[in-house]
């Protein structure tokens, strides 16, 4: 069946009329609609056709837009992590001190100059009186070990303990932890070691988070940064 | 706080939806389903180009944790499953995810070269390794407990699973009516 004007379709052909056609293209004679284009292909010996050879991209403007797309996503995501971060650690900050100030100074001084004074027993922290405070600033000199604040967050509480000795920390230890989940006691295991690390290259509590324990980073900061206040507060500084 | 941290997060999560987007496309290639509005050839080229994306993006994002030194990710952990000393399984699955679809994008480009049936067969595993990426992302990720993060796996399962069950259904009628 064919249509009574004009080339055939695909459609009015019959199977021997297509079968034909087959022959012919593969015998090297092509006719119909695909002859043009059968004949535009590029001739490994002529330069002037390599252009055409190059590979088309349909979706060449789709491609672009994906990779833009992708991009923008990757760098407009690490600038909201970075402003969450900051304002997460910001609040964190402004709880402690809030803490801070209503307890004056939650950590429990001793100093080295009475070793019996810094068995864990005699440093569990404990809101101070001005009194203690008071004992503290005398026998400061030597250094001390100091008891940070508690910092909560949404894992569980940090809190650290630090000694000071001859104006340097010369040791952190983290006397509480987010101990609730398993996870939260794997991420611990590797992360505290390294703030530790961290707090004693810094010899401030200006360390860097480690990477899968922001909020315990951030806390131990916080909790740091409130045993060498009350180090401060008893005239024991860190040079 | 470290950029390199920010980046991986970003690029891991980027890396997460180009592969769901890649899968998407593929599947509803494969099934038939891209309507009329637009080419076969279309579809099969952005399909394609998302897959380099995909590579390109885990790239970055193993790059970027390698970069950060309180990642605890070093060669061992990039290149070897299971050498993790935290999170052990989930970043095994990362690594697996990351071969799985190494292999899967880099036999499409040769894909003439290799038989149908093996290169098919390869092509699959992107199923698995998408999975699997979405397991590492869900259990390391440092976003996991937002409400965000939760809400975009709830929304990319829900993209992957839809042309999954097309593409079966699609087999299903295929076989009954051959």
């Amino acid at each position: 069946m064919t249509s009574p004007s004009g080339p055939p379709t695909s459609s009015s052909m019959t199977t021997e009329e297509r079968l034909a056609r087959l022959a012919e293209r593969r015998a090297g004679n092509p006719t119909g609609p695909r002859s043009a284009a059968t004949s535009a292909r590029p001739s490994p010996s002529d330069p002037a056709t390599w252009k055409r050879a190059k590979r088309r991209h349909p979706a060449k403007g789709s491609r672009i837009a994906a990779l833009g797309l992708s991009i923008a996503a990757t760098s407009a995501m690490s600038f909201a992590f970075a402003n969450a971060d900051a304002a997460h650690a910001a609040s964190l900050k402004k709880s402690v001190l809030a803490k801070i100030r209503a307890t004056t100074v939650t950590a429990v001084k001793t100093t080295a100059t009475t070793p019996a004074a810094t068995t864990p027993a005699a440093t569990t922290p404990a809101p101070t009186t001005p009194a203690a405070t008071a004992t503290a600033k005398a026998d400061a000199t030597a250094g001390g070990t100091f008891t940070g604040a508690v910092s909560s967050n949404r894992w569980g509480p940090v809190q650290v303990k630090i000694t000071i000795a001859a104006g340097q920390i010369t040791n952190v230890r983290a006397i509480q932890t987010p101990a609730s989940k398993p996870k939260s006691v794997r991420i611990n295991d590797r992360a505290v070691p390294m703030l530790k690390s961290e707090a004693l290259t810094a010899q401030s509590a200006q360390i860097n988070t480690i990477s899968g324990a922001t909020y315990t980073s951030d806390s131990y900061a916080l909790s740091l940064q409130s045993a060498l206040d009350a180090a401060s507060a008893a005239d024991v500084t860190v040079a | 706080m470290s950029a390199w941290w920010y980046l991986t997060r970003s690029s891991g999560i980027v890396a997460m939806v180009l592969a769901v987007t890649a899968l998407f496309w593929g599947l509803m290639f494969s099934a038939r389903a891209t309507g009329n509005r637009l080419r076969p050839a279309w579809w099969l080229d952005l399909h394609n180009w998302l897959g380099g994306l995909t590579l390109l993006f885990t790239g970055v994002h193993i790059l970027a944790s390698f970069a950060d030194h309180n990642s605890g990710i070093g060669l061992k952990q990039i290149f070897v499953a299971g050498q993790a000393s935290y999170q052990t399984t989930a970043i095994t699955f990362g690594v697996l995810a990351t071969y799985a679809f190494a292999a899967v994008v880099l036999t499409s480009w040769p894909k003439l070269r290799f038989r149908r049936k093996t290169w098919r067969m390869v092509h699959l595993l992107s199923l698995p390794a998408a999975a699997l990426a979405g397991i590492h992302a869900y259990q390391v990720g440092s976003d996991q407990q937002t409400t965000l993060f939760r809400s975009l796996l709830v929304i990319l399962v829900g993209i992957a699973v839809f042309p999954v069950a097309l593409r079966l259904l699609d087999l299903a009628t295929r076989r009954r009516d051959s």
